[in-house]
């Protein structure tokens, strides 16, 4: 099998076992990359199953790439890849604009954030303008994994390139947000993690056995909302699924 | 018709073909993972291939019918006893109200596949009945069987025969694995690459339906590059992407992890190939400290080897009778 070199043009279409298909945008984290990513995804999945793209069972974005999922034997991996360059060409420079928006109380430092310090020493600034310089920025969904309805939020500027850190924190309750790498994650569930862990919400983004158990959608753009720990408990009583998150459906 | 529990087993878990469609979700395939015998199971009771199953590991549940079905036992070689006298595996046989399910010690892999005429029916959930428990979605209640617990069945076909060894597959000593290099295989030293293919490796006690990791094999060797942005210090990580079944990464270079049914959807760590599908099912049937080796194959020796496994379904189904 012929595999494009590491310093190869970018993108690339190589093939990633019998079962599916990678596109390969960038292999930095690159937001430009990841709407490109999202846009040829949603491209794909309009024409998933159909002409060219028989076979094709599923395109899945993540930061940077789009997974094909394929049924190996119908699918036509020549005509496939054809096609994807196409697209491609099309979707060149193209983004999806955000179609919905959510805003997240959130309870930053204390006993939900206990990282907060530590992330604003990396930042050279106090906790408070950390979080003031957080909740500023327009977030976006940029992929959904992990763990079900995970969503990889971002991306942050250049002074939020805060390696993870050098242990594992053994839990991060359920709806904590977390810090690294220039990008927030909301954990769906306690999840032990090696990013920082500086806040809490109340929003449950992935909930089993409901007609949408996901949240969010990867292109959601998301605010933060700095709230006090009482004012957070207040309400995720008043609203247990939500801890008072709104989802706004753009025009 | 209920199916009660006596006792669960270590792990017995509600699973069918799987859940696709929802990589984008960070949802994971789940299902069975020896596929082959799941089928084979549901076809011995004459049920729909994808019905729901109950998939044990290492140790068997104990269960008890609350009406008449038929019930088979395939996969691995976990002697089932129908009220304390032993049955066949991969045979039918029929179950009246109030007799007990249960199962010797395992005498050779490591997953059984127990199915019920008319299937296991617990709710729909994303497409699938499959259990996937780290994400407690789907089976009974989202996760692996408890004492006490009942779950309903559907109502039964016809079923009935049973399936010769030679129809069977299970992994041979060493078990041996085939794999398309991969997305990332560039990254590791020619050297280094013939040795993942030369090095017997061991099933580690870390397996289960996450993944599997191996080791006693040489850490891999990398081609010195620049990490990009965002991709992480150690030279085994990516910006995180999607991992699809089969995938195999190798954190820290040292020990390969084949990403199984219950995998999280996508990481950062780089994938080196991945495991033709067929041999996935293999893979479902090591314990801890089994001996495997990782075969090179072509796109086209894995089209044929993914052909040679329709018709080796094909042939049950036509022994069966079930077409």
């Amino acid at each position: 099998m012929a595999l494009a070199g590491e310093t190869g043009d970018l993108p690339r279409v190589v093939p990633m076992g019998l079962g599916g298909i990678l596109v390969q945008l960038s292999d930095r984290l690159d937001d430009a990359a990841n709407r490109r990513a999202l846009a040829l995804a949603a491209r794909i999945e309009a024409e998933v199953g159909t002409g060219a793209l028989a076979g094709v069972e599923e395109a899945a974005p993540s930061l940077g790439s789009v997974f094909l999922r394929l049924d190996p034997l119908r699918a036509d991996r020549v005509a496939i890849t054809g096609r994807i360059a196409e697209l491609l060409k099309d979707a060149a420079g193209q983004g999806t604009a955000p179609s919905r928006r959510w805003t997240i109380p959130v309870a930053f430092g204390g006993a939900g954030g206990p990282d907060l310090d530590a992330v604003a020493a990396e930042l050279g600034c106090s906790a408070q303008a950390a979080v003031e310089d957080l909740t500023a920025q327009d977030l976006r969904v940029m992929a959904i994994g992990f763990a079900p309805g995970l969503p990889y939020m971002g991306i942050l500027p250049d002074r939020w390139d805060i390696p993870r850190k050098a242990g594992l924190t053994p839990n991060v309750p359920a709806a904590g947000i977390v810090v690294a790498v220039r990008q927030v994650i909301l954990f769906p569930a306690d999840t032990p993690t090696g990013w920082w862990h500086v806040g809490q919400s109340g929003l449950r983004a992935f909930r089993p056995g409901a007609a949408d158990p996901f949240a969010f959608r990867a292109g959601d753009s998301v605010r933060l909302r700095a709230v006090g720990p009482d004012e957070l408990q207040a309400l995720r009583e008043a609203d247990p699924e939500g801890g008072g998150a709104r989802l706004e459906v753009l025009p | 018709m209920a199916v009660k529990v006596i006792t669960p087993g270590l792990s017995t878990t509600v699973q069918d073909l799987g859940r696709p469609g929802f990589y984008h979700l960070g949802i994971p395939l789940s299902g069975g993972m020896d596929r082959f015998a799941l089928r084979a199971a549901n076809m011995l009771v004459g049920n729909e291939e994808g019905a729901a199953v109950l998939e044990a590991v290492f140790l068997g549940p104990e269960l008890e019918f609350t009406a008449p079905a038929t019930v088979a036992i395939t996969g691995g070689d976990l002697p089932p006893k129908l009220n304390g006298a032993e049955r066949e595996s991969w045979s039918a046989f029929e179950v009246r109200a109030g007799d007990r399910l249960s199962f010797g010690f395992l005498k050779a892999g490591a997953r059984a596949y127990i199915a019920v005429s008319g299937g296991i029916d617990v709710p729909v959930t994303l497409g699938s009945r499959s259990t996937y428990t780290l994400g407690a979605l789907g089976g009974h209640q989202g996760r692996a069987l408890a004492a006490g617990d009942e779950l309903p069945v559907g109502q039964g076909g016809k079923g009935g025969g049973s399936v010769p060894a030679t129809l069977r597959r299970m992994p041979g000593n060493p078990a041996e694995l085939r794999m398309l290099p991969g997305l990332y295989w560039h990254r590791i030293t020619g050297e280094s690459g013939k040795r993942f293919f030369a090095d017997t490796w061991k099933v580690a006690p870390e397996a289960d339906r996450i993944g599997y990791r191996f080791r006693g094999g040489t850490a891999l060797d990398f081609v010195p590059r620049e990490q990009p942005f965002g991709a992480g210090s150690n030279p085994s990580n990516i910006v995180d992407a999607c991992y699809p079944y089969g995938s195999i990464q190798v954190p820290g270079g040292t020990e390969p992890i084949v990403l199984h049914r219950d995998a999280v959807s996508g990481g950062g760590y780089m994938m080196v190939g991945c495991v033709i599908s067929a041999d996935m099912d293999l893979i479902g049937q090591l314990q801890p400290h089994s001996p495997a080796r990782f075969v090179e194959v072509t796109m086209d020796q894995a089209l044929a080897a993914r052909a040679d496994r329709q018709a080796a379904i094909q042939r049950v189904r036509d022994h069966l009778g079930r077409n």
